[in-house]
């Protein structure tokens, strides 16, 4: 009897220390995981936003993502705490050796123009070009003489680099044709603005500016960074824009170009993470990947993107 | 209700005190009410300046922070390069917390964009070459939206203006609470007699500017007005005009309410010390008055007391030189002085005493009644022989009223007296007059013969009338008597004088008629006529005889004796007769009954009766005598009553008057002889008689002879 009665109470201890180990469990997976990114990329909230759920989905897990911008070598500036790192392609990543093993996976992100659905919609029928990419903004500058129907960044070093590289900076005069039929990046912008296409304010904009007015309605159009991903999924574009779609920057050639930064995923050793590999292939024809480098983005924000923004406000090209 | 002198003195203390108390607490409390009042005046002045002040720092603050927001980088570049949306939430954004309304701008183009996204819309392009839009301004504005104070600047860049950015601040309730709370005093904004904003809540809201239009009149800037039952101090500001015209009156409602609390908490107070006060005074009054006051004049009370009870040797300890001190001298000069009088009184009284009985035993003693009225016609003296005379007739005769006694005389005495009273009150006249008190049946009547005199007091002032009586009833029946016996001897003596010349011829007839009688023989016719002549002239023989009994003065014979005596052989002699005629004769008296009488004029009397009453009945009937005295009466009555045919009135008059007969062959003489004995022995005689019943004789005769 007495043997019985010591049992039940064994049983009932085992069976309560089951249930406290089974919830500290489910509190450890219910926990956000934080992570954080180290890139020299000015990412706007909206961004962050979109990585963090792009990781998170990837993870399966709540995460919580913390930005760390740098524009410097890593090991300067880094000293990582976090679950998780997204180092940008390009930095070195000796340091973190020690406590990070590389997950071999990666985020890969694609700077592409976001503009208005209704936008999108003249496209319809027509060439994905910077003619009709320019026809369309005449349209809408037609309908409201007052405002600007294309505003960028041009103030963000990292929008003049991506822009540089669909539309080399070539050297020569400001011909009086419109600007898709100009040839170099900085005359493009340049008679785009002239035009009253191109807000003159961009050249005074950030990417927090130039997301807030098209986020404002004050523009149709703008170009930042998002996750490959929303290249085909409408539905995280409206998550991120309200509607809005992406798309590849039109140039001349009608190919699609697309400024390409991956983020590779390090794990602290002690964690556990299974990450699933991106294995998204994007279905774009005549698509064309140019992945950034830190290194060779880095030197060319030191020496080129001066000279070239200065051109952009002077307007003062080479014969 | 009796209440001591300490409890008056401290009650009066009490009263008097308190009144001060009360008034000076409510002078004090008005003193302090009109003070504060002309303190809420100054400080409604004071907020009237601080007002304008505020007023002012609004104005400056509003057109700094318009310019601030005028020059901000993100408003020139988002007008300038035309994104309207980005400045609109910029401007929310700008405006977001800080108070203000609404930021509008309007942009040269003529687009005006508002942090209101209802309020932006087409306004017209500027006229860039109109310089005042480069120039700032503040201005009331008030519409539907409410009142709002509005800044507007220029927007410029690069000195070229873009636009006009006015920045508005809505004076709503909100803000002038804030306005309320910092002057920590109710604020309201009145325009075209409308309240538009107010710290003020409920009806006390919409009240103070229908009070102000009310008051209007007065023209008075500050005012006292009741809101929300409670009072306020109002003062009025006539402030700026509108962008439409109207001016912008302030108003400032200082709460007297918690003035009035202190005012009323310090009235209070005051109350509350004076009454401590009035109780310690009232405790110190209550000891220092026993110790000092109450404990020595409670020792003079039982001075007094002792005094009261007689004991006049009495003299107080006196060891003050105070007011009491005084007042037990006095007191010893008193008792010594009350004992002086109290001896001397002594004396008076006993002299007056003395008077009194003297006055008394004099009025006691005479034998004339003495009656006085005094004014209000009552009786106040009434001395023995007047209680003896009258007592019996009106009982208790003092206090009686003139009315009253004059009521129970009858008519003719009445008269009389009251004339005589007339008399006295207009001519003093000494006018005598006769009252008659009818003492009963058998008591007979009592004459009184008076006069009234007025008395006077010391002055010579009446102050009553005195009556004197006097009993005349025995001269008055002597006087009656001698009057009767005055006509009966008149009537004897002329009787007697005609009897001595009747007597002779009838002598000489008498001798001639029985010569004739011998003459003539019996057998002769004028034998019968003689006899006739004889007989009758024997007849007037006796006639002569009685009528000279009667006329002839004769001696009297009175004693003592027992009434049967007197009636036994009065009896025996007419019970033959009684017998012949049938009639029965009764006899009542005691058998010790005593008469003082003449006793054969007595029996003469009951025998003129007796034979009357025999002949008054006509076949059969009974005469009763009866005799008797009544209880201390000094009278012995005497009856002889028959049962025949009785009389009239008019007989029964006459009946005792000589010669009166209604009989055939009476003389008319022996009822009168018998009024002429009882006469004799001072008593009188009454007939009573009706008729069918028969007649009865009273007679009274005095128990014993006077004198």
């Amino acid at each position: 009897m007495m043997l019985k009665r010591n049992n039940g109470k064994l049983l009932l201890s085992i069976w309560l220390l089951a249930l406290l180990i089974a919830s500290a469990h489910a509190q450890t997976a219910n926990e956000a995981l934080r992570a954080e990114l180290v890139s020299s990329i000015d990412f706007v909230p909206e961004i962050l936003e979109m990585i963090r759920r792009h990781i998170s989905s990837k993870l399966s897990r709540r995460i919580s993502l913390i930005f760390h911008p740098v524009d410097r070598e890593l090991q300067e500036v880094i000293e990582p705490r976090t679950s998780i790192l997204l180092l940008e392609q390009g930095f070195s990543d000796s340091l973190i050796k020690e406590k990070y093993h590389d997950s071999g996976m990666h985020i890969r992100l694609a700077w592409v123009l976001v503009g208005k659905k209704e936008f999108f919609a003249e496209f319809k029928g027509k060439d994905y070009n910077l003619e009709t990419f320019s026809n369309v903004l005449q349209h809408k500058k037609a309908q409201s003489p007052d405002t600007f129907p294309w505003f960028e960044s041009l103030c963000s070093k990292n929008t003049l680099l991506n822009f540089s590289r669909i539309f080399p900076v070539s050297q020569g005069k400001l011909t009086p044709r419109p600007f898709y039929e100009q040839r170099g990046l900085i005359k493009i912008l340049y008679r785009a603005m002239e035009e009253g296409l191109l807000n003159p304010l961009s050249v005074e904009a950030d990417q927090l500016l130039a997301t807030k007015v098209f986020v404002a309605n004050d523009s149709f159009c703008f170009t930042c960074w998002v996750p490959l991903d929303y290249l085909l999924d409408e539905k995280l574009v409206h998550q991120a824009f309200g509607d809005a779609e992406v798309r590849p920057f039109p140039n001349q050639s009608g190919t699609a170009e697309i400024p390409v930064l991956n983020l590779h995923i390090w794990v602290r050793n002690d964690i556990e993470q299974q990450i699933a590999s991106d294995t998204l292939e994007l279905d774009f024809s005549n698509l064309v990947v140019l992945n950034r480098d830190f290194v060779s983005d880095r030197e060319w924000m030191q020496k080129q993107f001066p000279a070239i923004y200065d051109m952009l406000i002077m307007g003062e090209f080479q014969q | 209700m009796k209440m001591s002198l300490r409890f008056k003195v401290i009650s009066l203390l009490f009263i008097i005190i308190t009144s001060l108390a009360l008034v000076i607490n409510e002078r004090s409390t008005a003193l302090i009410y009109e003070k504060t009042q002309e303190t809420f005046q100054q400080r409604l002045e004071q907020l009237g300046e601080s007002v304008k002040s505020y007023w002012e720092s609004e104005r400056n603050l509003l057109l700094s922070n318009a310019m601030l927001y005028a020059e901000s980088e993100k408003i020139v570049n988002y007008s300038t390069y035309g994104l309207l949306n980005l400045l609109q939430k910029e401007m929310q954004s700008m405006i977001a917390k800080t108070g203000f309304h609404d930021m509008q701008l309007i942009l040269k183009t003529g687009r005006l964009i508002s942090s209101e996204p209802e309020l932006c819309r087409e306004v017209g392009v500027l006229n860039l070459k109109d310089t005042r839009l480069n120039l700032a301004q503040v201005e009331l504005q008030y519409g539907d939206e409410g009142l709002f104070i509005c800044a507007e600047v220029p927007v410029q860049k690069m000195g070229e203006l873009i636009g006009r950015l006015s920045l508005r601040r809505k004076l709503d309730d909100t803000r002038v609470k804030r306005m309320s709370r910092n002057l920590q005093a109710e604020v309201a904004l009145g325009l075209r007699e409308q309240i538009v904003a107010s710290s003020l809540q409920d009806k006390a809201r919409e009240d103070i500017v229908k009070e102000h239009f009310r008051r209007n009149e007065i023209r008075d800037d500050i005012m006292k007005m009741t809101l929300n039952a409670e009072v306020f101090s109002v003062g009025r500001l006539a402030f700026e005009k509108t962008s439409e015209g109207d001016f912008l009156i302030i108003y400032i409602a200082v709460s007297q309410k918690k003035m009035l609390s202190l005012v009323e908490q310090a009235r209070s107070q005051n109350l509350s010390v004076t009454g401590w006060a009035l109780l310690i005074t009232l405790l110190f009054t209550v000891v220092f008055s026993e110790r000092v006051l109450i404990s020595r004049i409670r020792a003079i009370r039982d001075g007094a007391n002792l005094i009261a009870e007689g004991n006049l040797d009495l003299q107080f300890k006196i060891v003050s030189g105070d007011e009491i001190g005084d007042l037990g001298r006095s007191f010893n000069r008193m008792a010594s002085s009350l004992k002086s009088n109290r001896d001397r009184l002594g004396h008076y009284i006993d002299r007056i005493e003395n008077l009194a009985n003297y006055i008394q035993n004099i009025l006691g003693s005479l034998k004339t009644c003495v009656i006085t009225w005094n004014m209000a016609g009552r009786i106040e003296t009434v001395n023995a022989s007047a209680m003896n005379e009258l007592g019996e007739y009106y009982g208790n005769l003092e206090g009686l009223t003139l009315k009253s006694f004059l009521k129970k005389l009858k008519p003719a005495s009445r008269s009389e007296m009251i004339v005589a009273l007339r008399e006295i009150n207009f001519k003093e006249s000494d006018r005598q007059f006769d009252i008659e008190i009818d003492l009963g049946e058998h008591a007979g009547i009592k004459v009184l013969q008076g006069g009234f005199s007025v008395l006077r007091d010391n002055t010579g002032k009446p102050y009553g009338y005195v009556l004197t009586l006097s009993n005349i009833t025995q001269r008055k029946i002597i006087e009656q008597q001698l009057y009767h016996a005055d006509k009966l001897s008149s009537i004897g003596q002329l009787s007697a004088s005609v009897a001595h010349e009747i007597k002779n011829p009838l002598a000489s007839i008498k001798t001639l008629g029985q010569l004739l009688q011998e003459d003539t023989p019996p057998e002769d016719e004028r034998r019968e006529y003689i006899d006739v002549i004889v007989s009758e002239v024997n007849r007037l023989n006796g006639v002569v005889e009685q009528l000279l009994k009667y006329a002839r003065p004769e001696g009297s014979s009175f004693r003592q004796q027992l009434f049967s005596e007197v009636i036994k052989p009065v009896i025996a002699l007419v019970n033959h007769e009684a017998e012949r005629n049938r009639v029965v004769l009764k006899t009542e008296f005691a058998s010790e009954l005593k008469v003082y009488v003449d006793s054969e004029k007595i029996k003469q009397v009951f025998l003129n009766l007796i034979f009357n009453g025999m002949q008054a009945i006509e076949n059969t009937g009974t005469v009763t005598i009866k005799a008797f005295q009544e209880p201390d009466s000094p009278w012995v009555a005497f009856e002889v009553a028959d049962s025949g045919r009785g009389m009239p009135e008019e007989i029964c008059k006459k009946v005792f008057e000589p010669f009166f007969t209604t009989k055939q062959r009476g003389t008319g003489l022996g009822l009168a002889i018998v009024k002429k004995i009882i006469d004799l022995h001072g008593g009188k005689i009454e007939v009573k008689s009706e008729a069918g019943k028969g007649t009865t004789f009273s007679f009274y005769l005095p128990n014993k002879q006077e004198g």
